[in-house]
């Protein structure tokens, strides 16, 4: 009998090791609270943009009211140019005015219009007082004769910038002696260039001792009486734009709304937004501080900061070219001071641009433009989902 | 893709359950009439009828231990911020993988001839099993830390099948035995889908991987549907009313040898499984190629206002994923090797008491990628004829084994259980072993005739 025990004895040891272990039971549930990535865990956001002047522009010109007008001065040249357009009349007179002035209008005469001029700078000429000069600007100078004969025109014609110290009165040595030709032909009397040296806005064209050599009763040789009675002598002005030194912005409080990111459900305490900016811009822009904003229900909802979190950057993006983009590393660092990151709508963002040195006299394109040539979020501490225990 | 991974497992776990499997303590239990199983050259004193054994293992290199943490009064998963990496990832393998098979006996019938002992028998068995790289776990626990991960080695199989079989055993002397048994297995459904390939390479900039992965559904009466690109459709199964086929053909042996060099002392050696399976009337399908994802394109202006980020991030991130589809590949057949078993036994009855046995066995299971080893030292009672103990204990490729049987007839009726494992414990109300395992259950009853 005493082998018979011990028999039972060695059976029922290994037993003892093989039984269920009460902490692990499961039975009443399981705690599914899992964090995954605990070390970090990065994931590639992609590429944004670009975002080009062309793109901009055709979203101000969208805008009711001012858009529409800002759209009949900013024009896109074929090469991509911005040009800021404008046109205008320097001089017009109906033939039977004109008639009326004349001492003795059955006799061939001369009148003189005296002095007359136009202010063709306009959007230009304001736009300096922003920091943005003038590139390659050009003027073109039309006429015309509603008469059926020729008229002589003699003229001392000078052009002058908003900056007079950059440079005087010009002259326009095309308008001292011409002849508009007969029939309401428009004719163009001058096609220019101004100078590269002048950056400032041509601001306005002046027409001294103007003089017109006139036929006998010029109302009675108008060409076409229901088509023309004026004379007119108009101009168009057209001009590129570039960035001045003075170019300096501080802008607060840009909103950029709608990223909607549901972030609350993953618990995260920090992250880290890594982006390679790519710009041909001639702009630097220093990011001062960027701000968290709420999710809104509705888009009348005012922005609302989300105190309880604190975001880094202290990148600045540098100015390029066409030629030579600049590229720029810009982070940002999001934590949540108290708990961890809510849910964000959007981000409120401090920025200061400036002319980049060394671009600024180079003529802006609408094909110029920022873009986010790669980007990724690093998320650290671990994404947290907590299901509930007990499930 | 997750939906995929479940179905897959899905029809894996309801198609693949059963294989046989060498029952250690047979070699040890004298009333136990299914020995032959163990080694076709066991003989019983007399012919039998057995309805309904079953034997159900399940082997595993990692164990619940690895998954499962109490803490503080209640349990949590590995992915829990209380249980560290280190924690975690130490308790896996390279490798981690699981296998389970059950052999059901519908019916087996033995009976005596001279010298020589027949044996005819018809099982249903099924297998199953799957591996994961620990590197798919160390990219969930830490994240992407590394830049560089090889999630290759990630599979799923199983299979189903009927099997006929027909034993002899024959005394060529009073000291040898030898037997052998010849198998038809008639094959009911087989899945295997291995990623054979899996290079990732995670930086902040993008991801990219490396893909191969093959999958083969042999089935005669279900057929997984292809949309317009030729994709397999793993939640399209239709019905190829052809069920009264068999799927796959094999054969296989057990060949055994038994010795009785000296009185009391009693030498077994089998291999069992020797053979293979063809199956044929496959849905195989591929996956492979290069795929890359850098987050989105161009997102526009348009895009930020609109709120649509998320969304367009979402359908890269399916681009991306989407390179894991299994496209269909004209595939008819797949021929598979059975994993085959080795086993060999020593006996030796006190010559004072000769109820009292000593022993030790030794087990290999050559299967692709799961090898497995043991040694076990066995103590076994058979007092009566109608009694038979036996308790074993060693050490296995997971460490140390235990295991017990016993053997009880009632007139005619001869009831068989046994149960081994390894030791740590297991998950209360479950049975999961909560360390690496081999372990494996068998119930039994025989008539004798």
């Amino acid at each position: 009998m005493k082998q018979v025990h011990i028999f039972l004895l060695l059976v029922t040891l290994p037993l003892l090791f093989g039984c269920s272990r009460k902490e692990y039971d499961t039975s009443e549930g399981l705690n599914k609270e899992i964090r995954l990535f605990e070390k970090e865990f990065s994931v590639p956001i992609g590429s944004i943009g670009p975002f080009t002047l062309s793109s901009v522009f055709s979203k101000i010109t969208e805008i009711p009211g001012l858009g529409s007008m800002l759209a009949d001065y900013i024009k896109e040249g074929e090469d991509g140019t911005i040009l800021l357009e404008s046109t205008g009349s320097l001089f017009k007179i109906d033939a039977y005015d004109l008639e009326n002035q004349l001492e003795d209008a059955s006799q061939p005469s001369l009148w003189n219009a005296g002095y007359q001029s136009g202010y063709v700078g306009g959007l230009a000429g304001s736009l300096s007082l922003f920091g943005i000069q003038t590139r390659e600007q050009k003027l073109v100078i039309e006429a015309v004769n509603p008469l059926r004969d020729a008229v002589s025109v003699t003229s001392k014609a000078t052009y002058s910038c908003m900056d007079s110290n950059e440079a005087g009165p010009m002259s326009i040595g095309a308008l001292e002696s011409f002849t508009l030709p007969r029939r309401n032909e428009r004719v163009e009397l001058v096609s220019m260039s101004i100078p590269e040296y002048i950056t400032s806005a041509l601001s306005y064209v002046n027409l001294t001792d103007l003089t017109l050599s006139l036929p006998a009763h010029p109302a009675s040789r108008i060409a076409n009486k229901e088509d023309n009675l004026y004379f007119c002598f108009d101009y168009k002005y057209s001009t590129g734009i570039a960035l001045s030194s003075s170019f300096h912005f501080d802008l607060k409080d840009l909103a950029v709304r709608g990223l909607n990111l549901p972030l609350s459900a993953f618990q995260l305490k920090q992250c880290d937004v890594t982006a390679e900016v790519e710009s041909t811009l001639p702009i630097q822009a220093t990011i001062n501080g960027i701000r968290v904003l709420k999710p809104m229900a509705s888009e009348d909802e005012e922005d609302t900061v989300d105190e309880t979190m604190e975001v880094t950057c202290e990148s600045t993006i540098n100015g390029g070219s066409q030629e030579l983009p600049a590229s720029s590393l810009v982070t940002i660092h999001i934590e949540a001071l108290e708990g961890t990151i809510p849910d964000i709508g959007g981000l409120q963002v401090d920025l200061e641009v400036a002319g980049e040195p060394g671009y600024g006299s180079v003529a802006l394109s609408g094909k110029q433009g920022i873009r986010i040539k790669s980007s990724s979020a690093t998320l650290s501490g671990g994404i947290t989902i907590f299901q509930g225990n007990k499930q | 893709m997750k939906k995929h991974i479940l179905l897959l497992a899905a029809v894996l776990l309801t198609a693949a359950t059963l294989q046989a499997q060498s029952f250690q303590q047979a070699f040890f239990l004298d009333g136990y009439r299914l020995g032959y199983r163990y080694n076709p050259a066991i003989q019983n004193a007399e012919g039998f009828l057995s309805v309904g054994q079953w034997e159900k293992q399940t082997r595993q290199n990692f164990g619940a231990a690895s998954f499962l943490y109490p803490r503080d009064g209640e349990v949590v998963t590995a992915l829990h911020p209380s249980v560290s990496a280190d924690e975690f990832l130490g308790s896996l393998q390279d490798d981690n993988y699981l296998s389970g098979s059950i052999n059901y006996n519908l019916v087996s019938y033995g009976w005596r001839k001279g010298a020589a002992f027949h044996t005819l028998e018809a099982n249903v068995r099924g297998f199953y099993m799957a591996s994961v790289p620990k590197e798919i776990f160390t990219l969930l626990k830490l994240g992407t830390g590394d830049a560089y991960y090889d999630l290759s080695g990630f599979s799923l199989g199983g299979n189903a099948l009927v099997e006929l079989a027909y034993g002899y055993s024959r005394k060529l002397a009073d000291f040898i035995s030898v037997g052998a048994r010849a198998k038809v297995l008639l094959g009911v459904e087989a899945l295997r889908y291995q990623i054979t390939r899996f290079d990732m390479v995670m930086s902040e900039e993008k991801y990219q991987a490396a893909i191969q992965a093959d999958l083969d559904f042999t089935s005669r009466w279900r057929k997984i549907g292809t949309n317009d690109e030729g994709y397999l459709n793993l939640l399209n199964l239709s019905a190829k009313d052809r069920w009264r086929k068999p799927t796959g053909g094999g054969l296989a042996v057990d060949l055994g040898i038994l010795v009785t060099p000296l009185e009391g002392l009693s030498l077994s050696a089998s291999v069992l499984d020797l053979g293979g399976m063809l199956w044929y009337y496959g849905n195989a399908g591929q996956s492979a190629g290069l795929i890359s994802f850098s987050g989105m394109e161009n997102l526009t202006l348009e895009d930020i206002q609109e709120g649509n980020i998320l969304s367009q991030f979402n359908d890269e991130l399916e681009a991306f994923t989407s390179a894991m589809r299994v496209k269909a590949i004209k595939k008819k057949t797949d021929l598979s090797a059975l994993p085959f078993n080795v086993n060999l036994g020593a006996r030796y009855e006190l010559p004072f008491y000769r109820s009292l046995s000593l022993g030790v066995t030794g087990n290999l299971v050559h299967m692709k990628g799961m090898p497995y080893r043991e040694v076990r030292g066995a103590l076994a009672w058979n007092p009566w004829e109608w009694l038979g103990i036996t308790a074993n204990a060693g050490t296995g490729t997971y460490g140390p084994v235990w295991g017990a049987a016993a053997n009880v007839a009632v007139k005619r009726f001869r009831l068989t259980a046994g149960y081994s494992d390894g030791f740590g414990g297991t998950v209360p109300y479950t049975g999961t072993s909560l360390k690496p395992n081999n372990q494996m259950l068998t119930v039994g009853l025989t008539y004798d005739l």
